[in-house]
């Protein structure tokens, strides 16, 4: 028989060895761990700075006239990548004016030409892909020059921050003359419903049925925090919240999933449906406040899971009330699935990165291809100015 | 809180600097910060079943006193016994397995028209319920055979209970083991931390770049499977194998690790199992502390029971052989696995699992030969043939049992079964499985050379640099290929 009996009937237990009593051999421990522990830390730095690049990330800057949460002009180039081993890497560059794009952006009356302005999300944001195949490169090309295009995109920017880009716009003078906005779920259920802490920074709006009226809070002030400070100083802070996803204030490239790809669709909910139109309308108000002369197209995103999967989706439920209120107030409504469709199917190419659901270089192509053919079609393609 | 989450990361070391900045003080003082420390970690899982928790301990605790001190017949001690097997297996029927027995009897009732209705109540399974459970029985089980004597520290026994390094998923510790190194000093040995930080390292490897990859893999090959042909399956159904012991063992690693960082052991729950030469070599090499609980406390007392049943009908009937026929041996393994595998889960493909691994093990008992001793090719580098036509055979027969286990019904599974017969096996090319089957490859080709060690990782006698070079590759290919998504570990559903 084993004897278990009460520590307190251990008087005579025995007395700490020397070692354990001088508590060296714990220290010493922790010490060695904890040199290990840097060394492993430099080996790493070194090799996601030089090897197996971590993602490099512009500098947010929140511009004074709307509030938008743009970039630090003053560090004006990097390379984004993402994936745990970096496997999509394009380099990015932020103009003086503080967006992502590879050319600067000049007021109307200083420019040769006419601008295809599109605005959205991280998609048009663009760091996924480099330059001269982002959207608005693909579409000065598509027009050999004719058309200068433009994109102004934000992460998780949805309707309320569109009309502050409309103002914005307006405001710089850079009165585009076609104003293209990337509709994706979600763009209406965080107008109306916010994001909760991580997105203050955005615009959201609440709607008075009754009244049928919209009332904007602002984005909150921007602020720098020591987790974004360390992100820019180290890259293995910087590999572990945004390629390996740690961190669950930013996401990453497993647990990411962009607005297009939330597996919950609210906005499809009956009570959320009809609050659809009056939002749209309410943006159109905002951007012929902001921008007289400037025609509006609605490029709506389409169910890439499901053409991936070898099927032809429905339109994703904004797309009918957006089309609903073009058909009165006389703007443009493109639903992007008819094209997405006939691309999958005719090279199998994905539209998205095999671990990533923004659009990749090909699906960027495709949407310039659908958008540039609904102005040629429509005769909305902006002439010489 | 999971061991593979940054919370752990802070937690454990806390606990660790803590624990041993107390190592000069009471004895009590020290336990009573393991038992706060363990409380809280179960706590940050969900706090309310702490109760559960404190109450079944304190109940146990009571009741091995009354057995031990105020119980003046053995009827009265077995009378104790009973109230603490009734409560412990009552609490764990009722939040494993009372939803299955409601679905099955209504299932049955059905069967004479008779209906009682559809609603069930949403029971949540407290996590690590089947583990602590089964410890304090044991525990219980001990007292009343005299194998242990009741302690009157109920700091020491809680912590016993409840101890965070092995309270949610096992290894499920035995009192006489345990018990003791609460009630004496701990003393600290530079060495065996170090080779406990080495463990923890292997745990996590094989949890977080190993199991967790391949669960994706696993996933498709399960939740796809009426898409796959038979070559896939198979595959699929053997990345399972290595997903759940990398998952399981990782777990026990790490369990291990950290226990022994403040100075306990704990049972090893897995010795190198694949490479097992026959089904009863590899249960003794896997799940170890649950295989030999039920062993002792299950299949042991029913041969005890039999034999001296046998050796009463001897008396009367003396051209009886003298052991009892090899066939009801057998048939108390297939019964001691079947409950196995209801441990596992209240659901038939458990069950089946159960009596499926218990039928492999029926020719060796029948045939009454010893299973192989020690590990394969003790002297040598590499097994002969024979042996490595053994070993494939058992893990051959594993992977074809797990295809119940990972089934969510016995439809998927029989599905599987015929479409790894019927469907082609290189028909299409299979090129998707290639780098799920090389890091399965992985902890396997490393455990075969380690295979006389404790651990996978046992380098402690390597040169510094060498062993340095190891842990920074590991960490590098945790930190670049690692699974982030702090996945569960599978057996914390049982």
């Amino acid at each position: 028989m084993s004897s278990s009996t009460s520590s307190s009937e251990q008087p005579g237990a025995p007395a700490p060895s020397a070692e354990t009593r001088a508590g060296h051999p714990v220290v010493r421990l922790l010490v060695r761990a904890a040199l290990f522990g840097l060394l492993a830390l430099g080996v790493l730095e070194l090799l996601l700075r030089f090897v197996l690049p971590a993602r490099e990330s512009p500098i947010p800057w929140q511009e004074p006239d709307q509030s938008l949460l743009l970039y630090d002009p003053s560090v004006p180039d990097g390379l984004f990548t993402s994936g745990r081993l970096a496997e999509q890497r394009s380099p990015w560059h932020i103009n003086t004016l503080g967006w992502n794009a590879g050319i600067e952006y000049r007021p109307a009356a200083e420019r040769d030409r006419p601008v295809v302005a599109v605005v959205g999300d991280s998609q048009i944001e663009g760091f996924y892909v480099a330059w001269p195949e982002h959207i608005a490169s693909r579409l000065s090309a598509l027009s050999d020059g004719r058309i200068e295009g433009q994109s102004y995109g934000g992460s998780a920017f949805q309707i309320a921050t569109f009309a502050r880009i409309a103002r914005y716009l307006g405001q710089h003078h850079l009165d585009p003359e076609v104003l293209v906005f990337a509709i994706n779920r979600g763009d209406f259920w965080y107008t109306l419903r916010g994001y909760g802490r991580p997105r203050a920074q955005l615009a959201t709006w609440a709607f008075d049925p009754a009244a049928g009226t919209f009332t904007e809070t602002p984005p909150a002030p921007y602020r720098t925090t020591t987790m974004r400070r360390l992100m820019r100083t180290s890259a293995l802070v910087r590999y572990l919240v945004f390629n390996a996803g740690l961190n669950p204030l930013a996401g990453g490239d497993g647990p990411e999933l962009g607005m297009a790809e939330l597996k919950a669709f609210p906005e499809a909910e009956a009570d959320f449906q009809p609050l659809i139109g009056p939002t749209t309308e309410h943006l159109l108000d905002e951007v012929a406040a902001a921008l007289p002369h400037t025609f509006v197209l609605f490029a709506v995103e389409a169910d890439r899971r499901a053409i991936h999967r070898g099927e032809v989706p429905a339109p994703i439920e904004l797309s009918a009330p957006i089309a609903e209120v073009c058909r009165r107030r006389g703007c443009g409504h493109l639903d992007l699935t008819d094209a997405m469709v006939a691309a999958f199917r005719a090279d199998g190419q994905l539209l998205n990165f095999p671990h990533n659901a923004h659009w990749n270089a090909h699906a960027h192509d495709v949407v310039a291809r659908a958008i540039y053919a609904w102005l040629v079609e429509h005769d909305r393609l902006p002439t010489k100015r | 809180m999971l061991f593979n989450s940054l919370a752990f990361a802070v937690f454990l070391p806390a606990v660790f600097v803590l624990a041993w900045s107390l190592h000069r003080a009471p004895l009590r003082l020290q336990n009573l910060l393991l038992l706060a420390a363990s409380y809280l970690f179960y706590g940050l899982w969900d706090w309310r079943f702490l109760a559960l928790l404190a109450g079944s301990s304190v109940l146990d605790y009571t009741l091995a006193r009354l057995m031990a001190e105020r119980a003046e017949t053995e009827r009265a001690r077995k009378r104790l016994l009973i109230l603490s097997l009734g409560v412990n297996l009552g609490v764990l029927g009722f939040f494993k397995y009372f939803g299955f027995f409601v679905d099955q009897a209504r299932a049955l009732l059905s069967l004479f028209g008779l209906d009682i209705g559809t609603a069930t109540l949403e029971i949540i399974l407290p996590v690590g319920i089947s583990f602590y459970t089964f410890q304090t029985l044991s525990y219980s089980l001990d007292v009343y055979r005299r194998v242990v004597t009741p302690t009157r520290d109920l700091v020491a026994f809680l912590a016993f209970v409840s101890f965070f390094p092995q309270l949610v998923a096992g290894p499920i510790e035995r009192a006489e083991d345990l018990l003791p190194q609460f009630l004496k000093r701990r003393v600290f040995q530079e060495a065996r931390a170090r080779d406990a930080l080495r463990q923890i390292l292997w745990g996590l490897v094989k949890k977080v770049l190993i199991a967790d990859n391949l669960a994706g893999a696993v996933e498709v090959a399960f939740g796809q499977h009426a898409t796959l042909d038979g070559l896939s399956l198979g595959i699929g159904a053997a990345l399972f194998f290595v997903q759940i012991y990398c998952d399981f063992s990782g777990y026990s690693d790490i369990a291990i690790g950290a226990a022994r960082l403040l100075g306990f052991d704990l049972t090893r729950n897995f010795a190198v199992p694949f490479f097992s030469r026959d089904f009863t070599e590899f249960w003794r090499r896997w799940h170890i502390s649950l295989n030999t609980w039920l062993r002792d406390y299950v299949f042991l007392p029913l041969e005890v029971s039999a034999r001296r049943r046998h050796q009463v009908r001897r008396r009367t009937q003396p051209s009886l052989p003298r052991t009892p026929p090899a066939w009801r041996t057998a048939a108390h393994m297939g019964f001691v696995f079947t409950l196995s595998g209801l441990w596992h889960g209240a659901n038939w493909t458990f069950v089946l699992w159960g009596a499926l691994c218990g039928l492999y093990l029926v020719p060796e008992l029948l045939r009454r030969r010893p299973s192989a001793a020690g590990v394969v090719a003790q002297d040598r580098m590499w097994p002969t043939v024979g042996e490595l036509a053994r070993m494939v055979g058992v893990n051959l027969a594993i992977t074809l049992s797990l295809v119940l286990f990972r089934s969510k019904t016995l439809g998927q599974a029989g599905d599987i079964y015929a479409r790894m017969v019927t469907e082609p096996w290189l028909a299409v090319d299979h090129l998707q499985w290639l780098e799920p089957m090389a890091l399965a490859a992985f902890p396997i080709v490393i455990e075969w050379f380690q295979r006389r060690r404790p651990h996978g990782l046992d380098i402690g006698h390597w040169p510094q640099p060498a062993r340095w070079g190891v842990y920074l590759a590991l960490i590098i290919a945790l930190v670049l290929h690692g699974s982030v998504e702090s996945r569960e570990f599978v057996y914390f559903q049982f």
